[in-house]
């Protein structure tokens, strides 16, 4: 085993009034009014060598708690935590970093911070530069970098730092789309290689696509633990349930501020190749949308959604799990979903165009329009539900013609 | 309790030497940052002491004719140096774990890396003063009296520096630790040590026949002050030239044992708390 918790109970105090000075303690005769709070409960479990397990749950489950017990940044009140190996955090990308430092300077730093030794760093210190892809700008000050500059550095030193065991949260939400496909295939090679990860995020198609184990805590507590597919579904019904919103796939922030890619405007168009925000049912729809590309995209995906007013999910559907290849792009165009008979109900509906890098980073959009286009859709009939699916009566007025 | 206590704290410092590479790092970033804008730093942080030593001397020597000595100016220079360390490293260590909570919060490290790498730093720019100090004294003293400036006693500077490091640390470390729980330390310790610039022998001996008329039976209680132990050493080696008085030597030798090994048992002890309460 790689990692292994056994029995693990985390308390913090939460203060209700909180003194922070000598001068009010002594005022007061104590540190102020807390309650004690466990974070984490009786938590139990194992990862083996070369395996990844996923963190999933709403704030304040204990992923990060979790996270940081097994980076060993935090102790645990009870239990036993066990991690074979040297670790490495992830935990935020960069961290000491020097604005006034050149990026050499930075990468001496802040490996150090990460445990290499001076001839570690001399080893490895051509390989970090060439990883984060500075070499031009290694010895500017950092202030000077952009931040998926400063975030590529911290990446590339702390890859470099050869963990056996690594612990990451939440850093493939940050930075560009290449960044993060950098990160992502880093990640597949680490795994490879053997590497054991323990990660948090809140990118579930990332979670289903890199982890191997996923556990899904509440309240300090593991829920539901197994198989990563069958546990994150498990888990998107719920928050389903609760929110009564429902999209599988987006539940969380649309994307960044990098458009390495951008959406242009789109619009609806009827069979008379009309623009239009209304249509009757059954009848065909496209969606037309142009696209500017500002950065070549290797492998992007693009997705179309449909919801009713009401917040109800109704359809939605991307390039890449229909089997369409979009990329590679490397300059505008055009992409139309062309639906042949859009069997909705009557009522309001509103549309969402989203731009992925690629198929794995299909919850974090690199631009989006987010029920941004509103269609009405006139029905005569009464019928109620989602859609209308395709059907018909069979009136007999006998038994006879029952089928067996 | 006491023994898990003890074999934590022994494997922390092997993790600490794990990370020497780190401290290093941390002190060279610490000078940097002083000697930011270069020949001016360094020409500042030089000409800094230099400045106070001559106001002190005009004004106690001269002014006020509280201390009577030949070349009080020197005796005046070893103490503010060794107390511009002193005072230096304790205010900026107090504040090395609250000014760096962000990095405590999200990175494993051995973060009494921290105040060590501060203590460090400051350690290493008194080192370059003392240095200064040295040929001053022996220039002066051979120019103005034709003599050679150090005595036999100076040998033993080396250990009366390593103890004012020692306590340095150690007293970092507490300060460190202490302020994580009490916010307002960092305001305190700069109070606490402008009260005790005054009442520690940095500027005068204790030495009656040195003093005005009346001070000399204050003398026993600013004895008690564990600092005027490393002021009497250091004053005795550099400026008188005389062996210290042997039983305030080890004192003083004592009070860092203490400082160090007290400073660090407070820290392990509250340790695994503070990246929480940081």
């Amino acid at each position: 085993m790689a990692i292994e918790l056994d029995g693990v109970s985390k308390r913090y105090r939460v203060y209700r009034e909180r003194y922070r000075s000598l001068k009010e303690v002594l005022m007061h005769h104590r540190f102020g009014e807390w309650e004690e709070r466990w974070a984490l409960r009786e938590v139990s479990l194992q990862v083996e060598r070369g395996s990844t397990l996923g963190l999933i749950g709403h704030n304040g489950a204990g992923k990060s708690t979790t996270l940081k017990l097994i980076a060993r940044i935090l102790v645990p009140d009870r239990g036993r935590i066990q991690v074979s190996g040297r670790a490495a955090g992830l935990l935020e990308l960069g961290a000491g970093f020097q604005p006034e430092y050149t990026g050499r300077e930075n990468i001496h730093l802040n490996a150090s911070l990460m445990g290499l030794t001076r001839r570690e760093i001399d080893a490895r210190f051509d390989d970090i530069v060439s990883f984060s892809e500075l070499d031009d700008v290694i010895d500017t000050p950092l202030r000077t970098y952009s931040s998926g500059m400063q975030m590529r550095l911290g990446f590339a030193v702390a890859v470099h730092s050869r963990p056996e065991v690594l612990v990451v949260d939440e850093v493939l939400a940050v930075g560009d789309a290449a960044f993060q496909r950098k990160c992502m295939d880093w990640i597949e090679t680490f795994q490879g290689a053997g590497g054991t990860i323990a990660m948090v995020s809140h990118n579930l198609g990332v979670v289903r696509e890199v982890c191997d184990v996923v556990a899904w805590m509440e309240r300090g507590r593991i829920v539901r633990m197994g198989e990563a597919e069958g546990v994150v579904d498990a888990y998107i019904e719920k928050v389903r349930e609760e929110t009564g919103l429902a999209s599988g796939e987006t539940i969380d922030s649309p994307g960044g501020p990098h458009h390495d890619i951008e959406i242009g405007s789109v619009r609806l168009i009827d069979r008379q190749g009309q623009e239009v925000s209304q249509i009757g049912a059954g009848e065909p729809l496209v969606v037309e949308v142009p696209y500017r590309v500002y950065k070549a995209m290797a492998t992007p995906v693009l997705g179309v959604a449909i919801h009713r007013n009401d917040g109800a999910y109704i359809y939605g559907t991307n390039t890449h799990v229909d089997g369409q290849e979009l990329g590679p792009l490397d300059k505008d165009g055009l992409v139309r979903l062309c639906y042949p008979s859009l069997n909705l109900l009557g009522g309001t509906y509103l549309v969402s165009v989203l731009l992925f890098a690629d198929s794995r980073t299909t919850v974090a959009p690199i631009d989006a329009r987010w029920q941004q286009y509103r269609l009405r859709v006139e029905a005569n009939g009464e019928d109620s539900g989602l859609v209308r699916l395709d059907h018909r009566w069979e009136l007999s007025p006998s038994l006879e013609g029952r089928r067996s | 309790m006491a023994t898990t206590l003890t074999t934590a704290g022994g494997r922390h410092l092997g993790t600490l030497w794990a990370y020497r590479g780190l401290v290093m790092n941390l002190a060279i970033r610490d000078l940097k940052l002083k000697y930011k804008g270069s020949v001016l730093g360094v020409l500042w942080s030089v000409l800094n002491p230099l400045l106070m030593m001559a106001i002190y001397t005009v004004v106690f020597s001269l002014f006020l004719r509280a201390v009577i000595l030949p070349d009080y100016w020197a005796l005046v220079l070893a103490g503010i140096l060794t107390w511009v360390f002193f005072s230096t490293a304790l205010t900026a260590a107090s504040v090395s774990f609250t000014h760096n909570a962000n990095l405590i919060n999200k990175v494993a490290f051995p973060y009494e890396s921290l105040p060590i790498a501060t203590v460090i730093a400051n350690f290493v720019n008194f080192l370059i003063m003392e240095v200064i100090l040295l040929v001053v004294l022996v220039l002066a003293q051979s120019v103005l009296h034709r003599q050679v400036g150090l005595r036999p006693p100076a040998v033993l500077l080396p250990v009366i520096l390593a103890a004012i490091l020692a306590c340095g640390l150690g007293l970092s470390l507490f300060l460190a630790t202490l302020t994580v729980y009490f916010r307002d330390v960092e305001h305190l310790v700069g109070i606490g040590l402008s009260a005790l610039f005054y009442v520690t022998p940095v500027l005068y001996p204790l030495d009656a026949r040195a003093l005005p008329h009346g001070a000399a039976r204050f003398i026993p209680y600013l004895r008690l002050n564990p600092f005027s132990w490393f002021f009497e050493s250091i004053h005795s080696v550099l400026y008188y030239g005389t062996w210290p008085d042997w039983p305030t030597f080890g004192l003083m030798l004592i009070a860092s044992a203490a400082a160090l090994v007290g400073g660090y048992a407070f820290f392990m002890w509250l340790r695994p708390r503070i990246p929480e309460e940081v």
